[in-house]
């Protein structure tokens, strides 16, 4: 028998404190290896992966894992058997038994006859999924294998929860793509809509001619035109600014093209009608439609008796000037003409009358109706804004009256508007312009 | 586009300067509600303003509901010749009082 030396048990002593220490150790290596692996990864099926891993190296057996998706309802589950996994989606009512060990509170052991361990995966109380480790050894059941499994259970729902709102903010992100995509699509096709309500390009009444055309921003605008002839020798014709623009204006130029028509229509004696008397009903109608005082509509209407070679004019607001042009002469005159807008303000209603102007157009001139847009798109800054003075009628102004003017007038406004950036274009642009040429 | 504000002889002074134009106007109407906050009679001086736009106006318009619900007055002050003929040709200046210069509006609110 060799007997030891006090000095030699000491020794033991320690030697079994040190290999104590070292093992302390490693494990503290190893979880500390574990915890920066599994949180540094934003791959959820690559931390599930080193789940159950490391679950396997641990306490052996066969591993299954449940954990939620970011999709609501849905949970992944794999199963690590003989080196491989499978996955399957599953909704909550296909999960089974495991259900219950997902929602349970802290590791759940089953009994000799189903021997299994249930290790539930949370983040701040917040049940994530759940770890089955199922047909393992006697020795996997030791205290300090469940103590290691509660041990590294907190990290894996750290890691989860992560993953699942990094991927919930991915969904979320492309969800709110898609429907931004389809507002854009939708508000194209309205503005689409708009455009193909305001007649483009030009018609011919008598001895004039009408040219319609417009530009729009990149959003959907509330600039309008409309024309047409209501008997034998006149025509109607407006252009039209709702304030504000989106849905709302563009919805307010429907209602303008609609309101105008019915009232012309409906108008008892035809012969009778005039622009102020059109801007009458049309501020009567939009009353009844109780708008917030910020919605208005400025809109100069006309009539064009083309036989007896007479515009006559009323404005309701319309912020931009009509301008005659005479191009023989070099000529440029704009009218002032005064009238509230078509609004819902409270307004003494005697104010809400309409003066009107009446113009005789000689052969070659033209009246040009403009929106304000087309002062704002004017690149030598805002702080005049004459309307006179702007680019627009200033090319306008260079086309000769010759054979070829409704050629050339038409593709200097198109050069005048594809020379707009659209996507940079805050405002629309529309034009009316009325030419006598005969 | 800018907004300052302050007080004098009891009239809250509201004093704009620069563009209103369809890239800033939402940010004039809120700056403009904000300004004519409070008890004050208001007296919007527009001497710095080189440009409206129509939602500039209706800024404005706004601002004058909202201050005439509360029994306050609004008044305008200092207009540019091409601002003045905007509120001209609304007939806006048939509801709001127009002033060319600012002692001018301070002197009406004493009659």
């Amino acid at each position: 028998m060799i007997e030891h030396s006090p000095m030699d048990e000491e020794m033991l002593l320690m030697r079994e404190k040190l290999e104590k220490l070292r093992i302390q150790n490693s494990q503290l290596l190893f979880f500390g290896d574990f915890c920066s692996t599994l949180l540094s990864e934003t791959n959820i099926e690559k931390i599930s992966l080193r789940v159950m891993e490391q679950m396997h190296r641990l306490v052996g057996g066969n591993i299954g894992f449940v954990r939620k998706e970011a999709s609501a309802d849905q949970y992944a589950s794999y199963i690590l058997e003989k080196g491989e996994i499978r996955k399957h989606i599953l909704k909550r009512s296909e999960l089974g038994s495991k259900c219950f060990f997902i929602y349970c509170k802290k590791i759940y052991v089953g009994n000799e006859k189903n021997p299994f361990i249930a290790v539930p995966i949370k983040y701040e109380g917040e049940n994530l999924g759940v770890v089955m480790l199922e047909n393992l050894d006697e020795d996997s059941f030791r205290a300090v294998n469940i103590k290691h499994l509660e041990l590294i259970a907190l990290p894996i729902g750290v890691a989860v929860k992560n993953c699942l709102l990094l991927q919930q903010s991915i969904l979320e992100k492309h969800i709110i793509a898609d429907q931004h995509q389809k507002i854009q699509e939708d508000l194209r096709f309205a503005q689409k809509i708009q455009s193909y309500l305001m007649p483009r390009g030009f018609r011919k009444y008598g001895d004039y001619m009408i040219y319609g055309d417009h530009k729009q921003a990149r959003y959907l605008g509330g600039d309008f035109y409309d024309t047409f002839q209501i008997d034998q020798q006149r025509v109607v014709f407006y252009i039209a600014d709702v304030s504000g623009h989106g849905v709302a204006a563009s919805l307010l130029t429907v209602f303008l093209k609609q309101a105008v028509r019915g009232i012309v229509q409906s108008f008892p004696e035809t012969y009778k009608l005039k622009p102020s008397a059109i801007l009458e009903k049309l501020q009567i109608r939009f009353r009844d439609l109780q708008m917030d005082e910020t919605v208005y509509i400025g809109t100069l209407v006309g009539i064009l008796d083309f036989k007896r070679h007479l515009i006559t004019l009323a404005n309701a607001g319309h912020n931009v000037e009509p301008v005659y042009l005479d191009p023989n002469n070099q000529q440029v005159i704009t009218y002032e003409l005064k009238g509230p807008p078509i609004n819902n303000w409270e307004i003494d209603h005697s104010l809400l009358s309409y003066e009107e102007t009446a113009i005789s157009l000689e052969k070659e001139e033209q009246l040009i109706l403009l929106t304000d847009g087309a002062i704002e798109m004017d690149g030598s800054g805002s702080a005049h804004k004459n309307i006179e003075d702007t680019d627009f009628i200033k090319r306008i102004l260079e086309i000769k009256p010759q054979q070829e003017w409704k050629k050339e007038f038409q593709a200097k406004i198109h050069s005048l508007f594809e020379g707009l950036d659209k996507t940079h274009m805050e405002d629309d642009i529309a034009l009316l312009a009325i030419k006598r040429e005969v | 586009m800018m907004i300052e504000t302050c007080i004098k002889e009891h009239i809250k002074v509201v004093k704009v300067s620069g563009e209103v134009n369809f890239e800033n106007y939402r940010e004039f109407g809120d700056g403009l509600l904000r300004s004519i906050e409070g008890s004050h009679n208001i007296l919007l001086d527009l001497g710095g303003l080189s440009y409206l736009n129509s939602m500039g106006l209706s800024c404005i318009v706004k601002a004058y509901a909202y201050v005439k619900k509360d029994r306050r007055d609004l008044r305008l002050c200092e207009l540019q010749e091409h601002i003045k003929k905007l509120f001209t040709i609304t007939k806006l200046d048939k509801m709001i009082a127009l002033y060319e210069k600012q002692e001018d509006a301070f002197a009406s609110y004493k009659k």
